[in-house]
Order: structure tokens, then C-alpha cells, then sequence
């Protein structure tokens, strides 16, 4: 009897932690808000490895890929993957840098506005300030025992093209982004979970720029 | 004015009049030389009706100026033992899946193609164009589903480089596809319908009989697709 009530004890504790809660109270969405803002304009720098996992419908497995992810204010970011195939990716301000394997290609995003908003959306999701974006966006909040979660539906008719949703976990005790969820309009799912994060820490200019 | 329009049309079209046929080519080769398989395995399951059939690349995508990556999946849908007939069968009906998507997950195209069908399910809003649907169409159709039955085909060798090669018409395309004498593997297609549709495939192979890389062409239309094979 003390073995099932231990059990059913276990499970309603991690369930709680896991559910959300939709979090109503506008005093409480404002103070998440600010923080977050707060947060943003705080951080320097990122470095951070993620797991990204890509669920297809039509597949039975995720594809998983690794690596590493460094942002620097204001708009640079080294995304890198290493597993399980060699791909970096810089945005540093309007420009793109792409290492593939040895061949290096860079572009302009401001030639084509449909990349641009695409790098944006890229952007503002790592640093959580997309929920900023209300001109594309309507945010609605929940909360777990980790997390602050922000569910961003887009009201732009492009972006509702791909995106169903983009749901961003702020972790509790210091507002970065834990984990993004990017929900398509198709029914398939990319999370990426960041771990390891090191905010603040000095990140060398040199890392936005590809040999 | 009128004749830099001309001249501006000619240039464009040009790569689609310039003949595609492989140069060099002597005819009537033995049926003895004539390749064993009709093209190269790239599914992960080898044929394994019971698991999954998929091919995995990390892909990239330049047309003009732009430059799309991420991955690109192919599923085979429809299990027909396709992987294990000879040249000499015809194909079998089949459904491939191809979707392509970003590094963050976010899907540029998604297809649904069969012997008798091509369905874009979803295609990003700067790809959504219907001619570029149709060359797309060609791509995948080249890759996946345009089987050479050998008595409908010619064949050639072509002397420099002692390739087999052989042409056949399949529905409205016109196709070469050149084999390496002794290993049998596949080299390259070559295939259009029309001035504006033409696709050139090459393959790349490591150790062991399966491609790991190709590369589609569409040069009319200055659209390149690279894909390096991830899982097999």
C-alpha cells in the first residue's frame, strides 16, 4: 500500500513539474515580461551547446543533430553544427557566412526580405525577444516547475505559411532560453534544447568570422 | 532596345538548345555490356521490406542568387520490392516523400511524387512558382521514377571514356543515363521535356557500391541542388 501511494506520489509531483499552467494573471505576464527584457539587455554574450531534434510525421525516428551556439550583442551569432555532419552558420548583422564541410559562401540578407525576416525569427528566438515582435506575433504564457513558457502565434500571414507556432521555456532562475519548439503549419516539430549555457563570459569578435 | 530583348531571350534559352546528348558516342554495343541494376540503391532499409526506406542528406540549394541548406529527406512510401528488380522489369508503382528543410527546422518544400502524380504539399512562398514546381517535378522524377525498360532503349558507348550509355523516351522526357564499364554504376543522368526543364544528375560514390553524393542541375534556369548523404 505504502509502495503505491510512493508511486502515485512520484508521478503527481513529476507531472506537475512537467504540465503547464496557462498563466492568466496580467501582474505576473508583465513581471515575466520585464524580466525577460531586463534579461536581454543584460546579456552580452551566449555560449551554449543545443541538441536539436527534427520529428517528421513521416518518419519513426527524430533526426538529431549537435553543436554549439554563440550569440554577442547585438546581432551576432555563430550557429555550429558538429554532429552529425560539419555546418556553420554566422549572422552578423545583414551578412550570412556559411561553412559547409571546406567550401565558404557568403550572402547579404538584405537582397531578399523573405531571408531576412527568416534570420529575425532565428534572432529573436535565441534570445527570447521575439515575443517583442507584436507586429508579428501574439503571445500567450504558461509555466512549469523549470520554466516560464511563451507560445508565439504569428499573425503574419507569411510566416503563418510556415510556422504554426514557436513556443520559447525561459528558465525560472535567470530568463534565457532553455528550449524552443518551432510547431510547422504541416504538423512537424523542431526542438532544440540549449545546455551548458554560459552567459557573459567574454566570446572573441574572432568567432564571427570564418577563416 | 527591341534587340537586346532578343538577344536577352536567346541567351536564356540557349542552354536549353544546346543538345544534351553525351558527345562520342559509337552505337550498337553487346547486350553483354549492358548494366546489371536499374540505378544505384539509396535507401537505408537495402531493400528490408520491413523498416523504414529513407535517404538523408545534408543538402544545398543555389538558385541565382540564393542559397538555401539544411536537409533533405527521401521516403520511400510505397513498398513494391522495387530495390531488387533487375533492368530487365519494369517498375512498380511507388510514393516518394521529398522535404526539404533548414538548419531550424523550418521546411522549404515537401512533395509527394509517384509514377503518375506530383503534389506539392507544401512549398515556402519564394520557391512557390509554377514553373520552378514543374523543374522540380524533373528533378525528382529523373532521380526516383524514370526506370529505362531495355527493349525500348538505345545504346551507345562512348568512346573516350568507354561509358555505357543508353537513351530512351519515358512520358514526355528524353533521357540518357551513362554507366561505368566494369562496376556497372551509374554516372549521371541527363533528361528534359521541354527547353526550359533540362536536368543533369551526377553521382558520387565512396567505398561500396552506393552513391554518397549528387548533384542536380538545371542550367536554363541556373538552379543547383547538392546533396551529400548522411544515413544509409
Amino acid at each position: 500500500m505504502h509502495k503505491i501511494i510512493s508511486i502515485i506520489a512520484f508521478l503527481l509531483v513529476y507531472y506537475s513539474g512537467v504540465a503547464q499552467t496557462k498563466i492568466t494573471d496580467t501582474a505576473q505576464i508583465s513581471f515575466i515580461r520585464k524580466q525577460i527584457s531586463k534579461t536581454a539587455m543584460q546579456t552580452e554574450t551566449i555560449a551554449s551547446e543545443f541538441t536539436q531534434e527534427k520529428k517528421m510525421s513521416i518518419l519513426n525516428d527524430r533526426i538529431i543533430t549537435t553543436g554549439k551556439f554563440y550569440f554577442k550583442k547585438e546581432n551576432l551569432l555563430r550557429w555550429e553544427y558538429t554532429h552529425p555532419f560539419s555546418y556553420i552558420i554566422i549572422i552578423r548583422n545583414h551578412e550570412i557566412l556559411i561553412r559547409d564541410e571546406d567550401q565558404t559562401k557568403s550572402y547579404d540578407t538584405q537582397s531578399s526580405k523573405v531571408f531576412s525576416e527568416v534570420n529575425k525569427i532565428i534572432l529573436g528566438s535565441v534570445r527570447g525577444t521575439l515575443l517583442y515582435d507584436e507586429k508579428n506575433f501574439i503571445s500567450s504564457f504558461s509555466q512549469n516547475h523549470t520554466s516560464y513558457v511563451v507560445t508565439l502565434t504569428p499573425v503574419s500571414q507569411k510566416i503563418q505559411e510556415s510556422l504554426q507556432r514557436i513556443v520559447m521555456f525561459f528558465n525560472r532562475k535567470n530568463f534565457t532560453v532553455d528550449r524552443l519548439e518551432m510547431h510547422e503549419t504541416a504538423g512537424d516539430c523542431t526542438i532544440i534544447n540549449f545546455t551548458d549555457k554560459h552567459i557573459n563570459q567574454p566570446i572573441s569578435d574572432e568567432k564571427f568570422f570564418l577563416d | 532596345m527591341r534587340n537586346s530583348f532578343w538577344i536577352s531571350l536567346f541567351i536564356f534559352l540557349l542552354p536549353g538548345c544546346i543538345s544534351f546528348k553525351p558527345l562520342n558516342l559509337t552505337k550498337e554495343v553487346p547486350e553483354s555490356v549492358h548494366p546489371g541494376e536499374i540505378q544505384p540503391n539509396l535507401f537505408t532499409n537495402n531493400g528490408d521490406q520491413t523498416s523504414e526506406a529513407i535517404a538523408l542528406f545534408k543538402a544545398t540549394l543555389d538558385i541565382r542568387e540564393h542559397h538555401l541548406t539544411g536537409l533533405l529527406l527521401i521516403k520511400e512510401m510505397a513498398d513494391t520490392g522495387y530495390q531488387t528488380k533487375s533492368f530487365r522489369e519494369s517498375s512498380s508503382k511507388v510514393l516518394y516523400r521529398i522535404i526539404f528543410t533548414n538548419e531550424i527546422g523550418m521546411t522549404f518544400f515537401d512533395f509527394e511524387l509517384s509514377d503518375d502524380a506530383f503534389r506539392p504539399l507544401f512549398c515556402f512562398g519564394p520557391l512557390q512558382k509554377k514553373a520552378l514546381l514543374r523543374i522540380f517535378e524533373t528533378d525528382f522524377r529523373l532521380l526516383l521514377t524514370t526506370h529505362p525498360v531495355v527493349n525500348l532503349c538505345d545504346w551507345y558507348q562512348q568512346e573516350d571514356s568507354g561509358r555505357i550509355v543508353c537513351n530512351y523516351h519515358t512520358g514526355k522526357y528524353n533521357i540518357w543515363r551513362s554507366y561505368e564499364t566494369g562496376t556497372d554504376a551509374l554516372i549521371s543522368i541527363i533528361g528534359k521535356s521541354n527547353l526550359f526543364d533540362r536536368t543533369e544528375i551526377l553521382f558520387g560514390y565512396g567505398n561500396g557500391g552506393n552513391p554518397r553524393n549528387m548533384v542536380i542541375e538545371n542550367p536554363v534556369i541556373r538552379m543547383k541542388l547538392s546533396l551529400k548523404l548522411l544515413i544509409l
